[in-house]
């Protein structure tokens, strides 16, 4: 798998960074070239290609969910390449080798990286490409490369005259790519760092835009599926005599550990799988439910952990400290819920699998289809619808598994389409998890000890165990771990324990509860030592001067030292993660026992802010993902069955319940950081905090009650 | 039966039971309209049935006949009717998928209000959920599209 390392070396630093590129990159566009023979086709590196009709095409290897790709990843190559940024096309890539994320090691979209990880290889793409061009363009007029510029997609002569991309195309296709490339200085750009509009927000307008749900081939079959209703269950038995004499079933058939129907169209499939009388057995093991997952996991906390990270001698400390203070955490599983629920278009003709799918993983979706076919990887041809919503649960591929398996069983092309049902009650939750913790506290009420066990599932046992090190899940503990406070006593736990609940990477991951017990248990410290939560932080956070930048701007912004009413609380909580560094203060109000959020501030430092349009979507969405999940939900289980199957019963925040919230970026010319997650863990301890100062009721699990009253 | 759908007047072959969503995206190939919760909670399934904003997951086919549905791709000849002229204004759309439904819905109720309060906007849109948390934006682009006074925006 080729990391960062062997796509770039950098090779030295002037005004701009220097590059070398690595030209295997190239060339993944060949035998790609247009059936016009008259077009001739520069193709450079897998990123852009230039037609001799002066179309420059960009292409993005980032599934685009809404977080943007489609606009800011050309933005991109387009400032290095000094295009026009009005008439380029953007194309999503196919499944190439060119295309693996060096963050995931896959191509692959997640872990907010995909503006952080093509920060400098799209730059170089562009950059590379305007070079070859500025070769070409003085091989062709002699003139010397000082007086030649570039803009807007061509070359321009000292004389004034545009020698335009597309005309240098074929000569600058018979250059060797160079080797090495100067980028531009930040201080130069004039595409990045600007607000500029969504290139798909006009499809998204008009019903235009194509969904994995609206692929359309000809002869479409869909397929839909019923998976047991009970987790690790399976089907015995059932009877699809009168499924199968319905017009316009075309198939009934087992998959996977359920129930599959392809029919005509989606209501009859429908029609034809509720006719289907099933019997499902309980898989082996016992049955369980959110109690008995919480009494397992609240004993376990008692027990020896692995260490995920210690600093000094915690337990001496604890032992002797004039002050400790004790607390237990939870927090439960929660749906990814993405509004366009799983689906999968698959295909397979002609020795090929054709998949057309809404999928955050590339080469997972093709290698669960080599799979299940037999094929070789090179006949799984994956392409990339847009996505519905992803947040994670696009990075399975139980609905491609299903499209293939049933494509397998007609000539046709099938579309599978969950029901919300099935897509509620089969998702990959995030794990609930429960968490103990002590901190002492010295006899002028510092912190000087602080040790956590967090008891939660492993996402990496049976993704990559390989991964898990000494015991520890990193993914389990991410935002606990790298404690950013000076606290001299530190230790950090982990206590793996498998929920039989299917479990994945919900947006923003281990640090969505971890930043909520960080957050609240050092408000809870604050406020037993008698101390400011919001001073304590500031003097905790000396050697972390971005964390407290973003907190003084956030609090200077709720107005802290400014007078409140009674019922009025504000609270604070500041966490970095996937590199950046995001405060949020919340101003609450608590009446009759209901909790009024009456503003939200967000600060963040991300580094450079390549789109500030879409960035600030971007927060504003997390903050209403994070808000959802300490309002609403949970998931929870009983006999082994997820008891929320639909939006009824599983809310998603809505307009009317929408509070006033301000984002804020720190100026930053660092490189970008990420921007998709880290705005959703500090949510819910901003508000539980304001929450403890309007109530004097500590909230230390999610979701809030529905009344705050004290127990 | 016939019903007329965005100005044309056609023949519905599904069963009457069959729900309109259905109809619209899978006999019609209309797939603006999307599928969210099929039981009438997420709105993005939302057409207009004559003047009123329905859920057409939760409407049987076979009780419209003789109607006029107009669906997001009918809203306008050219993609810029008022309310998505405002939309892109804003750049309202994040993943996109529940944005016709809301688009529909706020279509409507300025077709009613042509200057709603945020009040008005809360009722008329509580019923369209947005996974992607889009509300700050689509609460501006209604009014933009409203001609309201500015909307004191936060930033
Ligand atoms: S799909 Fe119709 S309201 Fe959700
Ligand atoms: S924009 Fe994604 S659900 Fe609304």
């Amino acid at each position: 798998m080729p990391n960062r390392r062997e796509f770039f070396k950098i090779v030295g630093t002037g005004a701009g960074l220097l590059l070398a590129l690595d030209t295997r990159a190239a060339g993944a566009h060949q035998g790609m070239r247009s059936a016009r023979p008259e077009l001739r086709t520069f193709a450079p590196n897998a990123w852009v290609r230039i037609g001799s009709d002066d179309q420059i095409v960009i292409i993005v290897d980032k599934s685009e969910m809404g977080q943007g790709p489609l606009t800011t990843l050309p933005m991109l190559v387009a400032e290095e390449l000094d295009a026009d940024w009005d008439r380029l096309r953007i194309e999503q890539a196919p499944t190439a080798r060119a295309y693996i994320n060096p963050a995931l090691g896959a191509e692959a979209t997640g872990g907010s990286s995909s503006v952080r990880s093509s920060y400098l290889p799209l730059r170089a793409a562009g950059a590379t490409t305007r070079l070859m061009l500025l070769q070409a363009a003085h091989r062709r007029t002699g003139i010397a490369y000082a007086r030649l510029r570039t803009a807007r997609g061509a070359v321009l002569l000292p004389d004034g005259q545009r020698l335009s991309y597309g005309a240098l195309a074929d000569a600058a296709a018979q250059l060797p790519v160079p080797r090495h490339v100067r980028l531009k200085s930040p201080r130069r750009f004039q595409i990045i760092g600007r607000p500029l509009p969504r290139l798909d927000t006009p499809a998204k307008v008009t019903g235009r835009a194509v969904f994995g749900i609206d692929v359309q081939r000809p002869g479409l079959l869909i397929g839909v599926v019923r998976r047991p209703p009970m987790i690790g269950g399976h089907l015995h038995h059932y009877d699809d005599h009168v499924a199968r004499a319905m017009a316009g079933v075309v198939h009934v058939a087992r998959i996977d550990q359920g129930l599959g129907v392809i029919a005509t169209n989606t209501w009859t499939a429908w029609k034809a799988l509720d006719a289907i009388p099933v019997h499902w057995k309980d898989g082996d093991g016992a049955r369980t439910s959110t109690h008995a997952i919480r009494e397992e996991y609240r004993r376990a906390a008692g027990t020896e952990a692995a260490i995920a990270e210690r600093r000094g001698d915690v337990r001496a400390t604890l032992r002797h400290a004039p002050r400790v203070i004790a607390a237990d955490y939870e927090i439960p599983f929660a749906a990814h819920a993405p509004l366009e629920p799983m689906n999968c278009t698959a295909h397979i003709h002609d020795g090929l699998c054709e998949i057309s799918a809404p999928t955050q993983a590339q080469t997972g979706a093709q290698a669960i289809a080599a799979h299940l076919t037999g094929l070789p990887l090179d006949r799984v041809v994956v392409h990339t619808t847009l996505l519905g919503g992803g947040f994670g649960r696009r990075l399975e591929h139980d609905f491609i598994a299903d499209a293939v398996n049933l494509a397998r069983m007609v000539p046709q092309p099938v579309k599978v389409v969950w029901s919300r049902e099935e897509d509620m009650t089969h998702d990959f939750y995030r794990p609930y998890s429960y968490h103990r913790v002590q901190g002492a506290l010295d006899s002028h009420g510092m912190p000087i000890a602080w040790r956590q066990t967090i008891v939660t599932a492993s996402l990496m046992r049976t993704r990559d165990p390989s991964a898990i090190k000494g015991g520890v899940d990193p993914t389990a503990v991410g935002g606990a771990v790298g404690m950013p406070y000076s606290i001299p006593h530190i230790e950090i736990g982990y206590v793996e324990r498998d929920p039989k609940v299917p479990v994945g990477f919900w947006r923003s991951v281990a640090d969505s509860y971890t930043a909520f017990v960080k957050e609240s248990f050092l408000d809870e410290l604050a406020h037993a030592a008698g101390r400011d939560p919001l001073a304590l932080r500031y003097a905790l956070l000396a050697s972390e001067p971005a964390q407290r930048r973003v907190l003084k701007a956030a609090a200077r912004a709720i107005g802290w030292d400014r007078p409140h009413a009674r019922d009025q609380g504000l609270g604070v909580a500041v966490h970095r993660s996937f590199g950046t560094s995001m405060a949020q203060a919340a101003s609450v109000s608590i009446r009759s026992g209901k909790l009024h959020i009456d503003r939200l501030v967000c600060v963040c430092d991300c580094g450079l802010v390549v789109n500030p349009n879409i960035a600030r979507a971007q927060i504003e969405g997390a903050i209403v993902f994070g808000l959802q999940a300490a309002l609403k939900g949970p998931i929870t289980v009983e006999n082994s069955r997820i008891q929320q199957d639909n939006f009824d019963s599983y809310s998603l925040l809505r307009m009317d319940e929408m509070p006033r919230i301000d984002v804020h970026f720190l100026k930053n010319v660092r490189a970008p950081q990420g921007l998709g997650e880290p705005a959703v863990p500090p949510v819910a301890p901003a508000l539980a905090n304001a929450i403890f100062v309007a109530s004097g009721i500590r909230v230390r699990t999610l979701p809030f009650p529905a009344i705050l009253s004290h127990a | 039966m016939r019903i007329v759908i965005n100005g044309t007047d056609r023949e519905v072959h599904s069963p009457p039971d069959t729900p309109l969503l259905w109809v619209i995206r899978d006999e019609w190939g209309l797939i603006g309209t999307k599928y969210g919760c099929g039981i009438g909670v997420c709105g993005a399934c939302t057409v207009h049935l004559d003047t009123i904003p329905i859920r057409a997951c939760s409407v049987p086919v076979g009780s419209l006949a003789g109607h006029r549905v107009t669906t997001i791709e009918g809203l306008s000849p050219d993609g810029q009717h008022p309310v998505q002229k405002a939309w892109i204004a804003e750049d309202v759309p994040q993943c996109g998928y529940c944005q016709s439904g809301q688009i529909m819905s706020a279509a409507a109720l300025l077709a009613r209000h042509p200057r709603p309060t945020d009040r008005d906007i809360d009722t008329a849109m509580s019923g369209n959920l947005c996974r992607c948390g889009t509300y700050a934006r689509i609460r501006r682009a209604i009014h933009r599209a409203g001609k309201d006074a500015p909307y004191a925006e936060s930033s």
